[in-house]
């Protein structure tokens, strides 16, 4: 399981790279995305609904 | 962080794009394996000509089984390839991270830009066991620039002595501005020595429009600038590619006029105009190092300089009379030119309007008004695609929640994303719509009038009523004939700020009465040019 640092507020753990990029974007502190689902980048929306 | 759904990639690469502007920001969108990736190239072409910092995000086949037929499998990669700045393709879960923190590094340096992150299924599904230092970012490179050059000492003392002899000079400026927010050093060295500013569509904002020194849109279109820079006997180009439009396809400006080129990209310098002085940089700094290379002999600059000042809000006054008629015009359907006028009046000062493509763009380019300096005028020129419009509001609008956003556009451009008008009602975006209502694929017919003596061609479009269409969807819809209905329908979009309203405006269907330069029947078509 991942777990976030308090002080840098950056996530450690096992995690997959859908959300790795979901954790790398809210890092950046990006806007809001735009964009159609298919099954490749599943991962990545599902990191995003479960951090919303 | 928030993502919506879009009807249609395109959308969400121009919608990434018009954030990305409004906030120097690198706008994020993403596109499913194959025809999802695909269809961000319009959008990120734009990004890639305009210097905007977007990242693309695009899901590819899972590494097992590519190259065998898999389902909506193509060259992905090397279709975007040549419409981004960079292609990332992640080939690692493990260096998802590290390669998303390249991907800002290379979006927001330099000339700022589009990148393409391409993962494999298999990367985006696989897991890997990180450290929070795998997370790392930089955190200057989370905005555009990321960090500044200066131009070279001496080639800045040898463009200051330059200006200084200089009777008549003139600063050309575009885009390059915005993304450098150059808006006060601009301001402070035009106001110092007395030099009048001109801009491209691109540039419009670079100092107000409305400002004393302020003499307008130059190129393709014009009000006076075109003849100043003619007049002119120096010139500093500044964030600007003098790309076609910009020179009235490199006729303007005379190459016996010194002309000293400030600009971010090294090659883009002496590619169309032998610059005299050449200073390679990021905008902000090399005005700010101009400014004070110039300070000293700030007083008699500007002395000397004291009637070509002068001349400026005449000349503008002179053109305001002129363009009277034109711009109070109570014509049915409605002249374009009291439209602009009404844009002017009705937007206050923080609005953001963007433009479509189509005339809207260039009508708007040469008549709107922005009352600060900022980005409150956001053209596509990047790639001049028709249809961005709305999804350019899209991303305004969300990148500025508090400021009232406009888009306007053609009715083509419209058509090309009418499905999007459901993306901006389920965000709740106060959004407003002008339709420039024509009937036609304007441009093209007003071409076809022109060069090809009125044999029209797929330049029709069916009569179509956009305001009922809007309610239809659930969306606020005026529809104006008479131009005493704009400020009206204008206040009203602008104040609902809970779902979008389309104003449907009636222009003329008279294809000679099109285009922004003429108003009769005497459209001057040259060899080898288009006619304006
Ligand atoms: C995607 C795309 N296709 C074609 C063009 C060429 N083009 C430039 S203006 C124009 C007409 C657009 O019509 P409309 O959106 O109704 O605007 P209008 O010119 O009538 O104001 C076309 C087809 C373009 N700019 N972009």
């Amino acid at each position: 399981m991942s777990e976030t640092d308090r002080a840098s507020n950056r996530p450690s753990g096992r995690m997959n790279g859908g959300r790795a990029m979901a954790e790398m974007l809210r890092l950046a502190e990006v806007g809001p995305m735009f964009g159609m689902g298919g099954f490749q980048l599943l991962p990545f929306y599902d990191a995003l609904a479960s951090s919303a | 962080m928030s993502h919506f759904l879009i009807n249609d990639e395109r959308c969400g690469a121009f919608a990434a794009e018009a954030y990305a502007r409004v906030t120097n920001r690198p706008g994020v969108c993403d596109g499913t394996l194959g025809p999802g990736a695909t269809n961000l190239v319009t959008g990120l072409v734009e990004a890639l000509n305009a210097g905007t910092p977007v990242i693309a995000f695009a899901g590819d086949t899972n590494r097992s089984h590519s190259w065998k037929n898999m389902t909506q499998e193509s060259r992905q990669v090397e279709i975007l390839r040549p419409a981004v700045k960079e292609v990332i393709r992640v080939e690692q879960t493990a260096r998802v991270p590290e390669l998303l923190a390249r991907a800002f590094a290379v979006a927001t340096s330099g000339r700022a830009g589009p990148v393409l992150v391409d993962v494999p299924e298999d990367v985006c599904h696989g897991s890997h066991d990180f450290t929070a230092e795998d997370f790392a970012l930089d955190p200057t490179t989370l905005q555009a620039p990321a960090r500044r050059i200066r131009p070279d000492r001496a080639d800045v003392a040898r463009a200051a002595a330059m200006l200084a002899q200089a009777k008549r000079p003139l600063i050309l400026v575009g885009g390059g501005i915005h993304w450098s927010q150059g808006y006060q050093a601009l301001l402070k060295l035009a106001e110092a020595q007395a030099i009048p500013v001109a801009h491209t569509m691109s540039g419009k904002g670079a100092i107000p429009c409305i400002h004393p020194l302020s003499v307008g849109l130059f190129g393709r279109y014009s009000r006076i600038a075109n003849e100043l820079i003619e007049a002119a006997d120096c010139l500093l180009v500044v964030g600007c590619k003098l790309g076609e439009i910009a020179t009235k396809r490199y006729q303007l400006p005379a190459r016996s006029v010194p002309l000293i080129h400030l600009e971010i990209l090294a090659e883009e310098i002496g590619r169309c105009f032998p610059p005299a002085v050449a200073l390679w940089g990021d905008a902000r700094a090399g005005l700010e190092d101009l400014a004070d290379a110039l300070a000293e002999d700030a007083r008699t600059a500007r002395a000397q300089r004291a009637d070509y000042a002068a001349e400026i809000p005449r000349r503008m006054a002179a053109w305001r009379e002129e363009a009277s008629a034109r711009l109070d015009s109570s014509e049915r359907p409605v002249h374009m030119a009291r439209l602009c006028r009404e844009l002017n009046r009705a937007l206050p000062a923080d609005s953001i309007l963007v433009a479509d493509g189509g005339f809207a763009g260039h009508w708007t380019g040469l008549l709107y008004d922005t009352k600060t300096a900022g980005r409150h005028f956001i053209p596509d020129r990047g790639f001049a695609s028709i249809g961005y419009g709305l999804p350019g509001g899209i991303g305004a609008a969300l990148a500025a929640p508090a400021a009232p956003v406009v888009a306007i556009t053609g009715d083509a451009g419209f058509n090309m994303m009418l499905g999007e008008l459901e993306t901006a009602r389920r965000a709740g975006l106060g959004l407003t719509i002008v339709v420039v209502n024509n009937a036609a694929s304007g441009y093209v017919k007003a071409l076809q009038y022109a060069v090809f003596r009125g044999r029209y061609q797929s330049s029709d479009l069916v009569e179509m009523d956009y305001a009922a269409i809007a309610r239809a969807m659930g969306c606020a819809g005026v529809r104006v004939e008479d131009p005493d209905q704009l400020p009206a329908a204008l206040a009203a979009g602008i104040t609902d700020r809970s779902r979008p309203t389309v104003i449907d405006v009636i222009v003329t269907r008279d294809p000679a009465r099109m285009l922004p330069a003429v108003d009769n029947r005497t459209i001057e078509v040259r060899e080898g040019d288009r006619p304006a």
